[in-house]
C-alpha cells in the first residue's frame, strides 16, 4: 500500500452502477435512519423525563412529550459545588488526555521501528501489562508509597497509557510507509523530529480518536478519584453525578428505622437529568473531532 | 552525528555490537524513557500484587510479609464444580457476543461510509454514539420496559398472533437479550475506530479500481477492507484481549432464577460468594486463572493473523 | 533541711500557682488537653452532603477538644474505597464499616478490641449490655465494632418491610380489611372483578427479594431465618414442608392474575409506577418508600390511598412479619488499631454513646439549634424548621446537613428527632400533624409485627463451610420457584427439591442453632 503525499479529499461518491445500486443506496439510508430512531427514542425520553415532572414520570405518563415542565430537577443538581467539580473535571480530562496522547506516542513511535534493536523486548514489556495487574489494593499502595494521594497526578499517572489505545496508535504508526521516514533520516532528522513533524501529522484520524477515546474516559471516570481523592474540593464531577444516581438505594438503606424518603418521587428525573449533564460536554466536543474522520482528511502535506 | 546509513561494525564482539546498537538507537531509547517508567512504577512494581493470590493476606503485614498459602485458592476454585459451569458460561457468552458485537461496527461503518450525504452521514453517526454514555442501570431498565409481559414486544408479537414470550425470564432468550442490547448500546462509538481506519485508505486506490471497471462492491471488497485490515484484526485480538470481562453490573441486574443457569458468570458466581469484598487473595486468584485464559486466547488468534494476514500484536 | 523544705515548699506553691490557671480554663468536659484532631470516614449521600464546619462540629470541638475531621467518599462506592484502605493498611482513626467487614477484618487485628476496654467504655457497654441479641454482633465473643444504635425519643416510629393495601378499594367494594391470606384472596378477587385490569399485588427487583419479604408471613422463610413458633430455632425455609405453602398460595395468586405477572423482573421504577398510577393493589414493602407514593396517586383521585394493614393470618395461624430493626446494625464503627490515639478515641466514642453525646450528635447545641422542653424532651427551635423547610422535598436532610446532625457526620447513638420534628412540621397545621402522627404511631405497634433477629456470628471455620453450602443449595432453589409459583411445576415436585438439598440445608442449620447457642451462652 502506498500513501499519497499529497492533499486528497474524498470525493463525492460517484454515480455508477445501474438500478442494483439505486436500490442499495435507498436500503442503506433507509436501514441507517431506522437505527437512528431506535437510538434517539430513549435518549430523547431521556431529555423529556429530565424536563418534566418526578410524579408524571412516575406514573409512567411520559412518553412521547414532557408532562408540566420543570427545571427543578435540574436546580437540584447544579445545587452545590458543582461547578467546582465541573472544573475540576475539565482540568483533570484535558492535562490527563494530553499526557495520555504524549506519552502514548512516545510508547508507540519505537515499537513500530523494525531496526530498533529492543523492539522485542519493549514489545513484550508492554504486552504483559494486557493481560496481569496487581489489582485495586497494590495500586493504591504504589499511588501512596510514591506519594501521589490526594493530588491530580494520583488521576493521571497511573493511568498515564492506556496499552489498548496504544496499540491501536501503534498499528496507525505502522501503516505509514517505511521510505517516509527512512528519507527523514538521510535528511538528517533524529527520531523525536520524525516522531513530531511526520509521524504524528500524518496520523491525525487515529489521534483525534484516541483524544476523543482518552478525553471521555477521563470524563467518566470516578473510580481512582473515590479511592485517591480526599479532599472533597478536588472531587471531579462523575464523582458526585454517580452519587447522585446511587442516591434514592443509598437513602433507603439509611431509612431501617423508618425515616422518610422525599426523594423517592424524583428519582428518575434526577437520574436522567444527571446522564444528560454528563453527557452533553462530550456532545459539545464531538462535532470538533468529528470532522477528522468524517469529511476526509489532509493526508499529510510532506514534501518528499 | 547523526546515526544515518546502513554502517557495518566490521570488529563483530557482541559487546561491541550492543554498544553500537544502542548508539544507534539512542534517541529511541531516549523516547522510549518515561514510558518504561511509567510502565515500570505503575504496572510492574503493583504486579507484585499478583503473589497474594498465594498468600494468606494480612493487610498489616503487606504483600510481602504476609504468610505463604500455597496453592490453596486456586484448589477452592478448582475443586468447585459450579465454579466450571459459570466458567464455561463466561466463555459461550463472550464467544457469542464476540461474533455479533464485533463484525456489527465493521459493517456499520462501511454503511456509513457509502453515504453521499455528509450532514446525513453526520448526524447519525452523532446519534447513534450517544447510547454509549447511558448506565447500565437505565440501559436494563429499558430492555424490562421492553421486554416484560406487557412491554411493547410482547404487544407487537401478540399482534401478529404470536404467543406472550416470557423474554426476561427464559434461559433462552438471554445471551439474545444481553447481546442484542450491547450492539445498540456500542455500535455507533465501536465504528469510530474503525471510520478513522476508513479515512486514512488512499483514494488513489479507489481511482485505480475504477479505471479497472470495479464496481462499489469489488471497491469494498478490494480496496476498502484490506485497506482497514490491519486494524480489524488488531482488534479482534485485543477484544479476544477481553474475553473473560464480562459487564458484571449488566449480568448481575439481568439475571433471575429463570435465565441464572445461563446467565450465571465468573464474576456474578465470586461476588455471591460474598468473598471478594474481604477476601483478597481469592479474588487476585480468580483474576489471575482469567488473565491466563485470556493471554491464552489472544496468543491463538495472534498466531492465526500473524500467519494469515501478516499483522500481529508482536 | 528545713531550707530544703522550704524550698520545695515554695517550689510546689509556685507549681501549684502556674497550674491553677491553666487548669481553670480546661473545662472538665475536655477529653484532652491538647486539642487533638480525629479522623472519620464515613460513607456520604448524595443528598445529604457533608458540611466541614457545622455547628455540631464546633460544639464538640468546645466541649471536648477534639477536631473531628470527617472523610466522607461518596456512599454509591463506599464499600470500594473502604476495601482499599483497610486492605492498604491506610486508615483513619475512626470508620464506618459494616458487621462482614468487621468479622474478616477483626480477625485480621485490623481493629481495636472494645471488649478490652470494657471499663473504659462505660456508656457504649451499658447500652450493649442491655440488648442481649447485640451480643450476634461479637466476633469470637469480642466486641471489635460499636454498632449505630436508635436513641429513643417520643417521635421515633417503626418500619418495615409491611403489608401496604389500597384501603379506598376496600371500602368501595365494601370489603373488610383482610384477616387470612384467604381473605385477601377472595377480596382481591372483588376487586379484579370490577377492575380488571388491575395486577393485584406487586414487588420489586426480582423473585428473590420478594420471597424474602412475603415467606415469612406466609409461614416460612426464603432462606435461613429464625422461627419462633416453631420452637425458636433457625430453619432453611426451602427445606421445610411450610415452604410448599408460601408457593402453592403464591401459585393461587398467580393463577387468578392476583399477583403481578412481572413479579420476578419488575425494576424499582416499574414497581413505583405500578403503585403510583393505581394498577396495584398492594405490597409487601418499606412502608415508608411505599408512603411516598402516596401524594402521586391522590393526584389521580383523592380518595385513593395506600395503608399499612396488619399482616394477615396464614395457612398455619400464624400471624407476624417482620419490623426493620429500631438499630443500624450493620452500619458500625471501629477504631484501627494502627491508630496513634487509640486512647484518645475509646473516650470519644463512649461519649458519642453518653447522653449528652447523642443530645450533641442529634441537636447540635443547646439554646442555639434546639431547647428542652418541661419533659426534657429536646425540641428544635422553631425558627430553624421554618428557615429549612423551603423546599419540602428535601428539607429533612436540608436541615440536617446545616446542622451536621442526624445520621450525618459521626452518629453512633442517633437520635432522629430534628428528621422527625422537619416531617411533622411539614404537614402543616396541628390538625394534620396529629392526623400525621396518629397515621404512623399505629403501624409500629400492629398485631402480628415482630422484632428482627439477628444472625448469630460464627466462626472462620463455620462461615467457609456454611457459605459453600449456602450456595450450593441456593443455586438449585432459586433455578425453582419461579416454575412453581408460575405453575409450570406441580405443588408435589417440591418434594424432589426438598429431598435433594436436605442434607445440606440441615446441616446449615446445624451450624446456625449451635453458634446461636453458643452466643447466647447455652
Amino acid at each position: 500500500m502506498t500513501v499519497n503525499t499529497h492533499a486528497a479529499k474524498r470525493p463525492a461518491p460517484i454515480r455508477e452502477g445501474g438500478v442494483s445500486r439505486s436500490v442499495f443506496v435507498a436500503f442503506n439510508y433507509f436501514l441507517l435512519f431506522l437505527m437512528m430512531l431506535v437510538t434517539l427514542y430513549p435518549l430523547y425520553l431521556t431529555v423529556i423525563v429530565s424536563i418534566s415532572n418526578g410524579a408524571n414520570v412516575m406514573r409512567g405518563e411520559v412518553g412521547i412529550l414532557p408532562v408540566n415542565v420543570t427545571l427543578e430537577t435540574y436546580r437540584n443538581i447544579f445545587k452545590g459545588d458543582i461547578l467546582l467539580y465541573m472544573r475540576n473535571s475539565v482540568l483533570y480530562t484535558v492535562l490527563g488526555t494530553f499526557v495520555n496522547i504524549v506519552m502514548s506516542c512516545l510508547c508507540a513511535y519505537p515499537l513500530t521501528r523494525k531496526s530498533f534493536c529492543a523492539r522485542k523486548f519493549y514489545t513484550a514489556m508492554v504486552t504483559v501489562t494486557l493481560f496481569f495487574s496487581g489489582g485495586m489494593v497494590p495500586m493504591y499502595l504504589a499511588v501512596n508509597t510514591f506519594g501521589l494521594m490526594d493530588s491530580i497526578w494520583a488521576l493521571i499517572l497511573p493511568g498515564a497509557i492506556s496499552t489498548y489505545n496504544m496499540i491501536i496508535i501503534r498499528t496507525a504508526f505502522a501503516s505509514l510507509p517505511d521510505s517516509l521516514i527512512e528519507s527523514a533520516q538521510l535528511d538528517g532528522a533524529n527520531d523525536l523530529t520524525i516522531l513530531f513533524r511526520i509521524v504524528i501529522p500524518l496520523s491525525k484520524a487515529t489521534l483525534s480518536t484516541m483524544v476523543l477515546f482518552y478525553a471521555v474516559s477521563h470524563w467518566n471516570s470516578y473510580f481512582d478519584a473515590m479511592l485517591y481523592i480526599r479532599t472533597k474540593t478536588k472531587y471531579p464531577l462523575q464523582i458526585h453525578l454517580r452519587n447522585l444516581l446511587v442516591a434514592g438505594i443509598a437513602s433507603e438503606e439509611l431509612q431501617a428505622a423508618g425515616t422518610g424518603q422525599a426523594f423517592a418521587v424524583t428519582e428518575r428525573t434526577m437520574r436522567a437529568a444527571t446522564i444528560i449533564v454528563s453527557t452533553l460536554p462530550i456532545l459539545i466536543v464531538y462535532p470538533f473531532v468529528q470532522r477528522y474522520f468524517v469529511s476526509g482528511v489532509m493526508i499529510g502535506s510532506v514534501k518528499g | 552525528m547523526t546515526a544515518s546509513g546502513p554502517i557495518r561494525a566490521y570488529k563483530n564482539s557482541l559487546p561491541n555490537r550492543a554498544i553500537k546498537a544502542i548508539r544507534r538507537d539512542r534517541w529511541l531509547f531516549l523516547i522510549m524513557l518515561l514510558p518504561t517508567a511509567y510502565y515500570v512504577l505503575f504496572c510492574y512494581y503493583p504486579m507484585f500484587g499478583i503473589l497474594v493470590a498465594f498468600k494468606n493476606f494480612m493487610p498489616k503485614e503487606g504483600i510481602w510479609g504476609s504468610p505463604w498459602y500455597g496453592l490453596r485458592y486456586m484448589r477452592m476454585i478448582f475443586a468447585d464444580s459450579y465454579f466450571w459451569h459459570v466458567f464455561i458460561n463466561t466463555i459461550v457468552l463472550n464467544l457469542a457476543n464476540l461474533a455479533v458485537t464485533f463484525p456489527a461496527p465493521i459493517i456499520f461503518a462501511l454503511l456509513l461510509n457509502e453515504v453521499g450525504s455528509l450532514a446525513y452521514k453526520k448526524t447519525v453517526q452523532t446519534i447513534t454514539y450517544l447510547p454509549h454514555f447511558l448506565s447500565v442501570v437505565v440501559i436494563v431498565g429499558m430492555i424490562n420496559d421492553m421486554f416484560n409481559s406487557t412491554g411493547i414486544v410482547n404487544t407487537i408479537v401478540k399482534s401478529l398472533g404470536g404467543e406472550q414470550q416470557s423474554f426476561l425470564t427464559s434461559a433462552g432468550w438471554f445471551r439474545p437479550l444481553y447481546i442484542g442490547s450491547n450492539v445498540w448500546t456500542n455500535i455507533g462509538w465501536d465504528s469510530i475506530i474503525y471510520l478513522a481506519a476508513l479515512s486514512g485508505v488512499d483514494m488513489q486506490l479507489y481511482e485505480a479500481a475504477r479505471i479497472d471497471g470495479a464496481g462499489r462492491w469489488k471497491q469494498t471488497l478490494h480496496v476498502t477492507l484490506p485497506g482497514i485490515l490491519p486494524t480489524i484484526v488488531i482488534m479482534l485480538i485485543l477484544a479476544m484481549g477481553r474475553i473473560m470481562n464480562v459487564s458484571f453490573q449488566k449480568i448481575w441486574l439481568m439475571m433471575n432464577g429463570g435465565n441464572q443457569q445461563v446467565a450465571d458468570v465468573i464474576s456474578t458466581y465470586v461476588y455471591q460468594r460474598g468473598i471478594v469484598k474481604s477476601d483478597f487473595s481469592y479474588a487476585t486468584g480468580v483474576n489471575l486463572f482469567q488473565s491466563l485464559i485470556s493471554l491464552f486466547f489472544v496468543i491463538i488468534t495472534n498466531t492465526i493473523s500473524r500467519r494469515a494476514t501478516e499483522t500481529s500484536l508482536w | 533541711m528545713r531550707m530544703t523544705k522550704l524550698l520545695s515548699m515554695l517550689l510546689a506553691l509556685v507549681m501549684l500557682l502556674a497550674v491553677l490557671p491553666a487548669t481553670a480554663e480546661n473545662p472538665s468536659t475536655w477529653l484532652t488537653d491538647e486539642l487533638t484532631t480525629i479522623t472519620v470516614m464515613r460513607g456520604e449521600n448524595a443528598l445529604q452532603p457533608l458540611k466541614a464546619d457545622t455547628i455540631k462540629l464546633q460544639t464538640i470541638k468546645e466541649l471536648l477538644n477534639i477536631e473531628l475531621v470527617v472523610e466522607a467518599p461518596p456512599s454509591a462506592n463506599y464499600n470500594d474505597t473502604k476495601t482499599a484502605r483497610i486492605n492498604s493498611n491506610d486508615m483513619p482513626d475512626i470508620m464506618l464499616v459494616s458487621t462482614s467487614d468487621v468479622r474478616s477484618f477483626a480477625r485480621k487485628g485490623m481493629f481495636v478490641n472494645l471488649s478490652e476496654y470494657r471499663d473504659e467504655l462505660p456508656h457504649l457497654f451499658a447500652l450493649l449490655d442491655a440488648d442481649p441479641s447485640l451480643s450476634m454482633l461479637t466476633v469470637d465473643g469480642d466486641f471489635y465494632s460499636a454498632p449505630s444504635l436508635q436513641r429513643l425519643n417520643k417521635f421515633v416510629r417503626r418500619s418495615g418491610n409491611l403489608f401496604n393495601f389500597r384501603t379506598d378499594l376496600l371500602a368501595k367494594y365494601d370489603l373488610e380489611a383482610p384477616k387470612t391470606f384467604d381473605d385477601l384472596y377472595d377480596a382481591m378477587l372483588v376487586i379484579k372483578q370490577n377492575e380488571p385490569e388491575m395486577v393485584g399485588l406487586t414487588c420489586r427487583s426480582g423473585t428473590r427479594k420478594f420471597m424474602d419479604r412475603v415467606s415469612y408471613p406466609l409461614g416460612s422463610g426464603s432462606s435461613i431465618y429464625y422461627d419462633a413458633d416453631k420452637g425458636g430455632v433457625w430453619l432453611y425455609g426451602p427445606a421445610h414442608e411450610e415452604f410448599k405453602g408460601v408457593l402453592e398460595y403464591l401459585n393461587k395468586l398467580y393463577e387468578a392474575d392476583l399477583l403481578d405477572h412481572d413479579y420476578a423482573t419488575n425494576t424499582k421504577d416499574q414497581w413505583a409506577q405500578k403503585l403510583s398510577n393505581g394498577t396495584a393493589m398492594g405490597t409487601i414493602d418499606n412502608d415508608g418508600v411505599v408512603r411516598n407514593y402516596v401524594a402521586p396517586l391522590q393526584q389521580i383521585d383523592p380518595s385513593y390511598n395506600i395503608e399499612v394493614l396488619p399482616v394477615p393470618e396464614n395457612a398455619l395461624g400464624e400471624k407476624r412479619i417482620e419490623l426493620a430493626s429500631a438499630d443500624w446494625t450493620d452500619q458500625q464503627w471501629v477504631i484501627a488499631t494502627s491508630s496513634k490515639k487509640i486512647e484518645l478515641c475509646l473516650k470519644f466514642l463512649d461519649w458519642c454513646y453518653s447522653e449528652e453525646g447523642a443530645i450533641v450528635n442529634g441537636y447540635g447545641k443547646e439554646g442555639v439549634t434546639f431547647y428542652f422542653d418541661e419533659n426534657g424532651d429536646a425540641i428544635v427551635m422553631p425558627e430553624l424548621l421554618e428557615e429549612y423547610s423551603a423546599n419540602p422535598a428535601n428539607a429533612a436532610y436540608d436541615i440536617q446537613i446545616a446542622l451536621g446532625v442526624g445520621l450525618n457526620d459521626v452518629s453512633p447513638y442517633v437520635d432522629t428527632g430534628v428528621q422527625m420534628q422537619m416531617e411533622i412540621y411539614l404537614k402543616g397545621d396541628a390538625e394534620a400533624q396529629a392526623a400525621y402522627l396518629d397515621m404512623v404511631s399505629k403501624i409500629g405497634p400492629m398485631e402480628g409485627n415482630r422484632e428482627p433477629v439477628l444472625a448469630p456470628p460464627l466462626s472462620e471455620a463455620q462461615t467457609e463451610r456454611y457459605t459453600e453450602l449456602l450456595l450450593k443449595v441456593e443455586n438449585l432453589v432459586w433455578q425453582e420457584v419461579d416454575k412453581y409459583i408460575k405453575g409450570e411445576e406441580p405443588i408435589e415436585n417440591w418434594d424432589n427439591v426438598i429431598a435433594t438439598i436436605k442434607a445440606d440445608a440441615e446441616e446449615m442449620e446445624e451450624i446456625y442453632n449451635e453458634a446461636w447457642n453458643a452466643a447466647l451462652g447455652k
